[in-house]
């Protein structure tokens, strides 16, 4: 143990790789915000341009595939928390440390990990940036945990709401209560598709893939939750109150975006609406409380954090709040949020690398191949 | 329902129609458009291709040429109506039409007074059954309403030989209108609950109309049933009643949540009785 303490002060610097399912950040741990955000996917060219010996296949990845003029063919890394294709996510991350700076064999990384990836993955990933990129020492940090450090608390519970699902984890000094927790697909691929259906009528190409990323923006920059949802919905003028227009440049048309702006978010609480059976968020908290052994309620649920990217519409944690008034266990519980919970990983990577956490749990080289 | 019923030559032009609802079609357009349209089918490919049909958004007008193509009946009917049934209309048209007009030369159809008689054989034989299932929850407006369809239909003689305690419980009522002489329309009092479990007694409604309490917790429960109905019978034609009484979301956050055209109805208001004829009225006219 002294050695690998002795080892981080050995290290340059700490790269930090967050694998989300729907984004990917990677950056430094001097850094408080990552260098790259971008979506954990890529994209492969519909044209071929005659003459050009190119690979047809070739890969388009990140801000390259925002860029990009032509049609592409989206493909997401991940689906349902799984590895799509170990060799393009090998790719991936090696397109991601070329565009940051390339590792040098006195550095350092931690990866954030879902604990619903396979071990067989995890260890395909180490071992492949092991040896393409020669980092001193890796650590390997659930994703949940990361959440919880963020906060700088061990005992808590932590609501994570990704793109394909949504988990509950409750953490006992800093230990996960049980291993997968509370699942329910109520999470940003619902809102997205929720969203599609309500413009199916007006705009029924939508459905596309290629609009993907205009979906995601206006669920990121536009949605927002209500307070009050009956009272929105029965409020005759509200649509027009808040309806603007979006331009649709592939198609040159516009979208009106009205009180659909509530109604997409409002699918977390309500999965009903976008005819999903899945349970609601909150009932989801309920749940992995009633389930709890009832000595440990108390204690775990002080604290619920918030994180993922279907935490950050705004009043989401008002209306938490609002719904954990009414249940005398939840009312007085500290419901923590950082400003952006799309961060709440990176930001508990960032404690991780800047304490002596890194030092005491991550594995050098030569100690992970001995171990394999 | 047949909205109208139109005969036209080979050149192009209406030698027949009889209108059955007031739609204000101009029969020689739509004459020259279909013999147009036509010979276009007939020009576009080696293979001979004839147009039999075409859908609009909620009406649908069948071609079918007789005569050894020298005339062409065209019926305007609504999307919700049974293919099979229009066909054999339009067959036993076409046989009567020839039994009583068969002897004449074509260009004597050009004397329009000459086909007048065929009136006589269109109007009893273009009639068409409409069921309509009307779905609600067990609620005191679904009593209200049920009431309501039963009164207006008082003169029905269906309805008059049952007592006023029993009209509550009947299950089908045969609903009277004077602006459709050439539909007979039942209306099914169904329980919206128990749709997802008996969805057999669904088959052939043309028409469902879903008595809609706006407030979230009802629409949460019913719209998956409303989804599969939606889905299973695509062809018929589906709306929803707003209760004004029974909720406060707004009509046309109602029509974004289910997807489906909404209607307002204020069961307690003089009006009722009046905007419910208008209900269905707009349903079976289906424009």
């Amino acid at each position: 143990m002294s050695n690998n303490l002795e080892s981080k002060t050995k290290l340059n610097k700490i790269f930090l790789l967050d694998l989300g399912s729907a984004l990917t950040k990677v950056g430094f741990s001097s850094n408080i915000y990552p260098n790259i955000i971008c979506n954990t996917s890529y994209g492969i060219s519909k044209i071929h341009e005659t003459g050009k010996t190119q690979d047809n296949n070739q890969k388009i990845f990140g801000e390259d595939l925002n860029n990009f003029s032509n049609p592409v063919n989206r493909i997401n890394l991940f689906s349902y928390s799984q590895p799509n294709d170990l060799k393009a996510i090998f790719e991936f991350v090696e397109y991601l440390f070329t565009k940051i700076s390339l590792p040098t064999k006195d550095e350092g990384l931690i990866i954030a990990y879902s604990p619903e990836w396979s071990n067989y993955f995890l260890y395909q990933l180490q071992a492949f940036l092991f040896q393409r990129f020669k980092f001193y020492s890796i650590l390997i940090i659930r994703n949940d945990f990361s959440s919880l450090i963020s906060h700088k608390v061990k005992t808590g519970v932590v609501l994570d709401i990704g793109h394909y699902n949504s988990r509950v984890i409750q953490f006992d000094k800093g230990k996960p209560l049980t291993t997968a927790g509370f699942k329910s697909n109520v999470a940003g691929k619902l809102i997205q598709d929720y969203l599609i259906k309500l413009f199916k009528k007006s705009h029924p190409y939508l459905q596309s893939p290629i609009f993907e990323p205009l979906i995601s923006k206006i669920i990121k920059e536009k949605c927002l939750l209500s307070l009050d949802i009956d009272k929105t919905l029965s409020d005759q003028s509200l649509n027009d109150q808040v309806s603007e227009e979006i331009e649709i440049s592939q198609f040159k048309e516009i979208l009106k975006l009205g009180i659909e702006k509530y109604l997409a978010p409002e699918v977390l609480f309500h999965p009903k609406l976008a005819n999903s059976k899945n349970i609601s968020i909150d009932s989801l908290i309920i749940q992995s409380l009633k389930e709890c052994h009832p000595s440990l309620r108390k204690q775990i649920y002080s604290n619920i954090i918030l994180s993922g990217g279907g935490c950050a519409f705004a009043n989401f944690k008002e209306r938490l709040l609002s719904i954990f008034s009414k249940i005398p266990m939840l009312a007085n519980s500290n419901i923590l949020i950082h400003f952006d919970p799309r961060l709440t990983v990176w930001k508990g990577m960032l404690v991780a690398a800047n304490s002596s956490y890194y030092g005491k749990n991550c594995q050098t080289q030569n100690e992970f191949f001995a171990k394999l | 329902m047949i909205h109208e019923i139109m005969i036209v030559s080979q050149g192009g032009l209406c030698v027949y129609s009889y209108e059955f609802t007031e739609m204000n079609v101009n029969p020689q357009l739509v004459a020259g458009f279909t013999t147009a349209i036509g010979t276009f089918s007939q020009s576009l490919l080696k293979r001979e291709q004839t147009i039999e049909s075409l859908q609009m958004t909620a009406l649908n007008l069948k071609i079918s040429p007789f005569l050894h193509n020298a005339l062409s009946m065209i019926v305007f009917f609504n999307k919700y109506d049974n293919i099979d049934i229009i066909n054999s209309i339009i067959i036993d048209l076409q046989t009567q039409f020839i039994e009583s007009f068969g002897n004449y030369d074509v260009n004597d159809f050009f004397n329009i007074t000459l086909l007048k008689p065929f009136d006589d054989i269109v109007i009893p034989l273009c009639i068409t059954h409409i069921d309509i299932g009307m779905l609600s929850v067990q609620s005191l407006y679904k009593s209200k309403l049920w009431e309501l369809l039963v009164n207006m239909n008082d003169g029905n003689l269906n309805v008059r030989q049952v007592s006023d305690e029993n009209k509550k419980e009947l299950k089908t009522i045969e609903y009277i209108d004077s602006n459709f002489p050439n539909c007979d329309i039942s209306i099914w009092n169904f329980d919206l609950e128990a749709a997802e479990m008996h969805q057999n007694i669904f088959q052939n409604k043309q028409i469902f109309i879903i008595i809609i309490e706006a407030n979230l917790d009802f629409i949460q429960k019913y719209i998956s049933i409303i989804e599969i109905l939606k889905k299973n019978y695509s062809n018929s034609l589906m709306v929803g009643v707003k209760m004004t009484e029974s909720g406060t979301i707004t009509k046309n956050n109602v029509e974004r949540l289910l997807q489906i055209p909404i209607y307002e109805l204020s069961i307690n208001e003089q009006s009722a009785k009046e905007n419910l004829t208008d209900i269905i009225n707009n349903c079976v006219i289906g424009i």
